[in-house]
């Protein structure tokens, strides 16, 4: 996978991040985590740290969404996304304990890549988290957004 | 006359208690009804007298009318019988004078009409003066009528002179006069009782005249005063509805008001129990996790027996490992029931918030459909499910589906093993709504259980058969949603039968009606 791609991790709950992260690492994925813990940080990191336009072009970043945050929707941080004409190419994978087919259906209609139910069953959980690493692995990220 | 008014009071008396009782009973509006009965009756009494007082003096006046024909007829009669006097006197002197037999023949003529016109007058007299009066004439009639055949019989035995001398006595003008003046003062009694006849008469028909006057002005103040009463009972039946109206428009808004606070307290319990089923696997995920990282770590922690030689192996530490396995395994398990409920909750939730769409159901089709999917697991069982003829409904298809199924799972289910299993599903319709019954002939619930086991997680009888207490719980949920009523019929051993009522065409006003 491409060394520079940079996971955005937003998460609210620290023993779901640890849990991911322990998962991805697991699967052999070596990229950069960056975890924001709730949707201001997470806007906070998307235009004010990556604000210029050459750092969104040169660090390309995927990016790991919780539905459910303190101060916001996730869906709201991904209209957000959507709405930004540089970072509207980088994939988002929506993961949430949310399997409500509504939710699931408007993630994907404002552009999530993939949406990832996070079960109770572990074994499913970190199957599903080792795909996504062997996702990463063949997904290309585009480097200069269009 | 008197009877009847005796029995008209009687009657009024003893019907007015019953009627004070029927217009308590029959309570507002007809809480004045009283005056107005009492005044309708009143007036009714009183025409009533009137009528009778009316025709009472009707018939006196006509006794009257009669009796002053009579007395004239008797006037008429006297007159013709001094005629008939006169006439044979007239009669009686010619023959004497000349002896000319058409003398003769014309007295006999006229003496022969006195005897029978005077007995025609006699007849109608009681204890009067008129009947002494009469007698009187007739005495002088009859002593008239003596002289007359007597000189007739004197003159034709011979003796003219006689004759000529007994006329010349004057006996007979004396006779004349008295019969003249007994049928004179006869006739001036009649003239009399006629005067008076005639003045009663008058007297009637001005009573008559009163009578009736009053009788008019009377149906006419009755008449305007039950107007009036009409009138008035009328003013305030009109009031009475437009406070019906207006105390219907506010009930109509406090329902209206009621059902949209249902709807919210409704709508807050499924957002609720969507939020925490939500929020509470949130930390389940966590708790499976690290409790799987802890399983990993303790294969480091305890090292396998396998991997080591035998006598390496702590004996202790091999207690210690099976004992974190063991705990291990519990949290696991719980954490999976945990996850189970959770899960129900939010299936029911879900189905509570799902918006109903109203179909055309054929339910035979429907219920058959769910019959044969179960044919394996009958089979299997060598049980029967009949489904009698059910209606057409207009309903929601999923709810249906989910219902059937869950009933007919849990006939299944719950089979007595000695014998075979009879499942009937059959339907009836009450009105607008259709009342399904699925009976089963299988083991059969405790009284007691009757309402547990509709409760969320709950289950009755003998815990040998693998389940949540989930069907149940969401057949009552979707029967409610379909603003329909559920209840069972059973007994231990007995069999069951579940008693489904809805609607048989759904909308929206039916939601609530539980």
């Amino acid at each position: 996978m491409n060394k520079t791609v940079k996971i955005v991790m937003v998460e609210d709950d620290d023993g779901h991040a640890r849990l991911i992260e322990k998962n991805i690492r697991r699967a052999g994925v070596s990229n950069e985590i960056v975890h924001l813990p709730d949707g201001g940080s997470a806007l906070n990191f998307f235009f004010k740290t990556m604000g210029k336009a050459n750092e969104k072009r040169s660090s390309p970043i995927l990016v790991l969404l919780d539905l459910n945050l303190p101060d916001m929707t996730g869906v709201e941080v991904l209209q957000r996304l959507k709405a930004d004409d540089e970072l509207k190419t980088a994939p988002v994978i929506v993961l949430t304990t949310t399997d409500d087919k509504a939710e699931i259906q408007r993630c994907y209609d404002l552009g999530c890549n993939v949406y990832v139910t996070k079960p109770v069953d572990y074994d499913n959980f970190a199957n599903a988290i080792r795909q996504l690493g062997l996702f990463f692995a063949v997904i290309q990220v585009p480097e200069t957004p269009i | 006359m008197s009877n009847f008014a005796k029995d008209f009071i009687h009657l009024m008396q003893s019907a007015a208690p019953a009627f004070k009782n029927m217009t308590q009973t029959a309570g507002f509006g007809f809480r004045r009804t009283p005056l107005e009965l009492q005044l309708l009756l009143a007036a009714l009494f009183m025409l009533a007298c009137l009528m009778a007082a009316s025709f009472w003096l009707s018939q006196r006046n006509t006794a009257e009318r009669e009796e002053r024909l009579v007395v004239r007829n008797h006037v008429e009669r006297l007159t013709m019988l001094e005629a008939y006097v006169r006439a044979s006197e007239s009669g009686q002197r010619g023959y004497l004078l000349t002896g000319d037999k058409a003398f003769r023949a014309a007295y006999d003529e006229n003496f022969g009409q006195v005897r029978p016109l005077l007995d025609l007058i006699g007849a109608p007299f009681g204890e009067t003066p008129e009947a002494k009066l009469l007698l009187d004439v007739r005495r002088q009639i009859d002593a008239k009528m003596q002289e007359l055949a007597d000189t007739v019989r004197v003159y034709e035995a011979g003796q003219r002179e006689e004759a000529m001398a007994l006329v010349r006595s004057g006996q007979g003008l004396r006779t004349m006069t008295a019969v003249e003046t007994g049928i004179r003062n006869l006739r001036a009694e009649m003239q009399r009782r006629l005067y008076e006849n005639q003045r009663t008469t008058e007297g009637l028909e001005t009573a008559l005249f009163y009578l009736n006057l009053f009788g008019a002005v009377l149906i006419v103040a009755s008449a305007s005063s039950a107007s009036y009463l009409l009138w008035r009972s009328n003013l305030r039946l009109e009031a009475a509805q437009q406070e019906l109206e207006l105390s219907n428009d506010n009930l109509e808004q406090i329902v209206q008001e009621r059902t949209r606070s249902l709807q919210e307290a409704n709508e807050e319990i499924q957002r609720f129990a969507y939020i925490v089923s939500h929020d509470l696997r949130s930390p389940l995920v966590n708790i499976m996790g690290f409790t799987t990282e802890l399983e990993t770590l303790s294969k480091d922690l305890f090292p396998s027996i396998d991997g080591d030689a035998p006598d390496v192996v702590k004996p202790d530490q091999t207690r210690l490992r099976e004992d974190f396995e063991e705990a291990l395994g519990f949290i696991k398990s719980s954490i999976g029931k945990m996850d189970r409920l959770i899960g129900a909750i939010l299936k029911i939730s879900r189905e509570g918030a799902r918006p109903i769409r109203p179909e055309t159901i054929d339910m035979d089709q429907l219920v058959a459909g769910i019959a044969a999917s179960m044919q394996h697991q009958t089979q299997a069982l060598g049980a029967s499910i009949e489904v009698g003829p059910l209606p057409m409904v207009q309903s929601d298809r999923l709810a249906l589906e989910q219902i059937f199924s869950n009933l007919l799972d849990n006939a299944l289910k719950f089979l007595r093993p000695d014998q075979p299993g009879a499942i009937k599903v059959a339907a009836r319709k009450i009105g607008k709504r259709v009342e399904f019954q699925v009976s089963d002939n299988g083991r059969g619930i405790a009284p007691g259980d009757k309402t547990r086991i509709f409760e969320l997680f709950r289950r009755a009888g003998a815990q040998d058969r693998p389940g949540e207490g989930l069907g149940l719980a969401a057949v009552l949920t979707l029967v409610r949603r379909l603003g329909g009523t559920i209840r069972v019929e059973s007994d231990i051993d007995a069999g069951a039968t579940f008693y489904i009522t809805i609607p048989q065409t759904w909308s929206d006003q039916t939601k609530w009606t539980m």
